[in-house]
């Protein structure tokens, strides 16, 4: 008996040896490394064309991964997707200036697809151009942003689209659009066909506030950065008037145009009035006629000194609107304990310093608003993306004792 | 509008094959509670009673008088994904099944010859996932069962040895449910709902597909004793082709809730409601409308080869090698015959013939209760490029123990517990749509898999 009992109990012991011996428990599983801390766990910026990556009045799978999220994210280390448009875009970046030509021989029509495999479940940068402050919260939107609204969010709203990303974290840079538009029209009231209007203070903080609601919905955001928007009157696709008087000026725009330009005697050498470049392009293409008013000239059909013009009491407007903006903003921020990044005070010190003309070098057809205005005179050009993103680190390290690297500078 | 495609249901029908926990592919072994016990290493020396009919027709020869063998395993299948990205945890969400199996022979008093009738399950189980794991697009569930009748007739020829076998009539049934993912749609020619912005994984329809089929094949066996102490048998069960012919596929709509912006590129109206456009899809004669589609599912054949020894008092011990022809299961071809039709194709799988290596033991113990104990471990068929949510198949290791206690001098019953462990696999939640996708380009996560087994059996001698 005891022999069998042997027996039987290294047959058992064989069969549970080369049982465990068989046993592992290996996993592979491809993870990302991880973020530079939990907090950017899912980093999601919402936005408009900047934050989108539009550049030189275009926008591609090239420009889109040069803006400040990106840049953000890759800091960060925490996956960031963006939705890749197939060059030559949608539409194609400006390429030589002033003469408009775009990319790939491209047209301010032209729009191409998203690209086929950029089809992706979660996105991380939802922003999209021409958004206002109504747009992130709204299924319909303003239509700012044309396809692109549908390109970039596919029949979602940036908050739905964010929400998806279950963010730990959030950029948000909104606002720009509820003045810009309207400045560079030089009608700062709404006129259907003419501009959109510079929205209320009491509109904007509502639809900021409707924009954080839907966001806080989620229940999965630790933190943010909330960005102020742009004094668009310091724009360098709006020039000084008085420049029309500098030497050489006159005869370069006129070049420009291809066609002689009358300067109104509205306009003198003290004038404090700003034009926008846009008029130059208007001019060319015959919708405007080659006269420049510094002011609206009563009983004129056209609004000519009007549209395209911001007079000192417009460009007050203007500042007072955006610093109105921004200090919603910027109570906002303290208010739920995120950071807050005013760019204003970079830009300025950029214009300051010379490194954004006053004036367009129009020798410089591939750079004439220097390196860190885009072709358009408007979007941050890359190496803006790259003082930016540095900035909003700075921000977000302060505020949260974080240590996200800074990026070189360009 | 749209031009919208039915293109994943082929992966339904693809992947009419379901997942087998225990086993490797979509084989079933639970026939039988002794034969788990003893980790299905049976051919050589068989367990008494009438389930020699399905793993050694010969060795029925040996079985006396009227016998019946009846019973039931169930089968908790546990497991998940792991994206690897996200690092989020989908688990699994298989129902138990319960397989069942009867056996009845008869032979006669001399053992020269007997005659019997099998019915059993050995291909078959179901994989279903919660409807929001991302690759519910491959598979939110399939299930299949495939039943065997299997008439057998065994005859000794020698003296202690035996071969016998039977033909085999098979029905299958499949049920098959996926979520269609409305980026992957056409909206014209060329372009897709994905490159107009629409997210990937937009959920938008579902589609079930249900049919059967039917088919036939043989299976047969040796049986002998070499010398006193040890046995040798092998059985080989022949591939069956299934057809599953007029086949119904149907389809529900599954609200996106996506709403036009303004501006939008299709120059639709801000707010119209994406729902609204696709609804037309669904009606009768669209491509989303109720149609046929057919195709065939090729059961592979099975050879095994073992031996035993009883050497060792009121022991048996027995080492087997079983080998599974599942290269067969390397295309699929979807035929639809309805407004799909034009999405008809073939589909790769690129399985490979697999095995699997087993070991058991049963001990006797005076009072006349039987002890079992076995080990499997199978070697997977699945490529790596083909591991989905349908079928995450991978190496098995399994783990038995059983035991059979006498009730009556008719009657006893079994009882038979299995352990499936798994080392997981990485594996794919979206489809493969060309030879020259890899495993690095499809593989997204990680699948893990476990599975127990529990087995109730009665036999009734008479």
């Amino acid at each position: 008996m005891s022999r069998e009992r042997n027996h039987v109990a290294g047959a058992v012991g064989v069969v549970m040896i080369a049982a465990v011996a068989a046993c592992s428990n290996t996993k592979d599983l491809v993870v990302p490394p991880p973020p530079v801390n939990p907090l950017f766990a899912s980093y999601v910026s919402l936005g408009n064309s900047i934050t989108a990556g539009f550049q030189s009045g275009g926008i591609n799978d090239s420009t889109q991964h040069q803006a400040y999220p990106v840049l953000l994210a890759q800091q960060m280390n925490t996956p960031f997707t963006v939705a890749s448009l197939l060059d030559p875009g949608c539409p194609p970046p400006i390429d030589s200036f002033p003469k408009g030509t775009r990319v790939g021989g491209g047209t301010p029509t032209t729009c191409f697809f998203r690209s086929q495999v950029s089809g992706v479940a979660v996105l991380n940068n939802v922003a999209v151009p021409g958004a206002a402050s109504f747009d992130p919260a709204s299924p319909i939107g303003t239509g700012g942003g044309g396809p692109l609204t549908t390109f970039i969010l596919g029949g979602k709203t940036q908050v739905q689209r964010a929400l998806d990303a279950k963010p730990t974290f959030v950029s948000i840079w909104i606002g720009n659009n509820d003045v810009l538009p309207a400045a560079l029209s030089g009608v700062l009231d709404s006129v259907p066909g003419v501009s959109p209007g510079v929205t209320s203070e009491a509109t904007f903080e509502q639809n900021y506030n409707a924009m954080l609601t839907g966001l806080d919905a989620g229940g999965t955001i630790k933190g943010g950065i909330l960005i102020g928007v742009v004094n668009v009157a310091n724009a360098p696709v709006f020039f000084p008037a008085p420049a029309l008087f500098a030497p050489g000026v006159l005869p370069a725009l006129e070049q420009a145009v291809g066609a002689a330009i009358t300067v109104d005697t509205s306009c003198t050498p003290t004038t404090q009035s700003i034009i926008n470049f846009e008029l130059l392009e208007a001019m060319r293409g015959g919708t405007a006629p080659d006269t420049i008013a510094c002011h609206a000239l009563a009983n004129h059909a056209n609004g000519l000194g009007d549209v395209f013009v911001l007079d000192a009491t417009e460009i007050a407007a203007v500042s007072q609107a955006v610093a109105g903006y921004n200090a919603f903003i910027q109570q906002t921020a303290t208010s739920k304990g995120w950071a807050f990044f005013d760019p204003n005070a970079a830009l300025a010190q950029l214009r300051e310093s010379g490194q954004i003309p006053v004036l367009p070098d129009l020798t410089q057809p591939t750079k004439p608003f220097g390196d860190f205005i885009s072709l358009d005179g408007i979007h941050p050009a890359a190496a803006a993306h790259v003082l930016l993103a540095n900035l909003m680190i700075q921000a977000i390290n302060s505020q949260y004792g974080t240590s996200i690297p800074a990026l070189s500078s360009p | 509008m749209t031009v919208l495609r039915a293109p994943t249901l082929a992966m339904l029908l693809a992947l009419g094959a379901a997942h087998g926990a225990h086993a490797q592919g979509f084989q079933l072994n639970e026939l039988g509670t002794c034969a788990v016990a003893r980790g299905q290493a049976v051919t050589a020396s068989p367990c008494k009673d009438p389930s020699v009919i399905y793993w050694n027709p010969a060795a029925a020869a040996s079985l006396e008088g009227w016998s019946i063998y009846a019973g039931a395993a169930a089968i908790r299948v546990g497991g998940g994904f792991t994206a690897d990205t996200s690092r989020r945890v989908f688990d699994g969400n298989v129902p138990v099944s319960v397989p069942p199996h009867v056996f009845v022979n008869y032979g006669s008093r001399d053992d020269r010859w007997a005659a019997g009738l099998g019915v059993y399950v050995p291909y078959g189980l179901t994989s279903q996932w919660h409807s929001d794991f991302p690759g519910r697009f491959e598979a939110l569930k399939a299930s299949l069962t495939t039943v065997y009748v299997q008439p057998n007739v065994a005859y000794r020829f020698a003296p202690n040895w035996e071969v016998g076998g039977g033909p085999v009539f098979g029905y299958s049934t499949v049920e098959l449910r996926q979520s269609l993912d409305l980026a992957q749609q056409q909206v014209s020619p060329g372009l897709t709902f994905g490159q107009l912005g629409v997210a990937a994984q937009t959920e938008f329809a579902r589609a079930k597909l249900s049919g059967s089929g039917t088919a036939f094949g043989f299976n047969v066996g040796v049986h002998g004793a070499l010398g006193a102490d040890w046995e040798i048998g092998a059985r080989y069960l022949s591939q069956l082709d299934f057809h599953y012919d007029n086949a119904d596929a149907t389809f529900s709509q599954v609200p996106t809730n996506l709403v036009l912006s303004a501006g939008n590129p299709l120059g639709l109206p801000a707010g119209t409601p994406v729902d609204a456009l696709l609804s037309t899809e669904f009606v009768p004669g669209a491509p989303l409308s109720a149609q046929k589609v057919s195709t065939r599912i090729k059961h592979p054949a099975q050879f095994q080869l073992g031996l035993g020894y009883s050497g060792i008092l009121n022991t048996r011990l027995e080492g087997d090698f079983e080998w599974t022809q599942f290269s067969s299961f390397d295309q699929l071809p979807i035929d639809f015959s309805g407004p799909a039709s034009g999405q008809s194709r073939t589909l790769l799988e690129d399985y490979q013939n697999s095995w699997s290596i087993r070991v058991g033991a049963e001990h006797a113990f005076a009072v006349g209760i039987k002890g079992r104990v076995g080990f499997t471990y199978v070697k997977s068929p699945a490529p790596d490029e083909t591991v989905t949510p349908l079928l995450p198949d991978m190496n098995r290791r399994n783990y038995t123990v059983g035991f059979g206690v006498p009730l009556s001098p008719r009657y006893t019953l079994d009882a038979a517990y299995l352990h499936v462990d798994t080392s997981g696999r990485r594996g794919r939640i979206v489809e493969r749509t060309s030879a020259n996708q890899t495993a690095l380009d499809l593989n997204s996560g990680f699948y893990t898999l476990e599975a127990n087994v529990f087995s109730l059996s009665i036999r009734a001698n008479f």
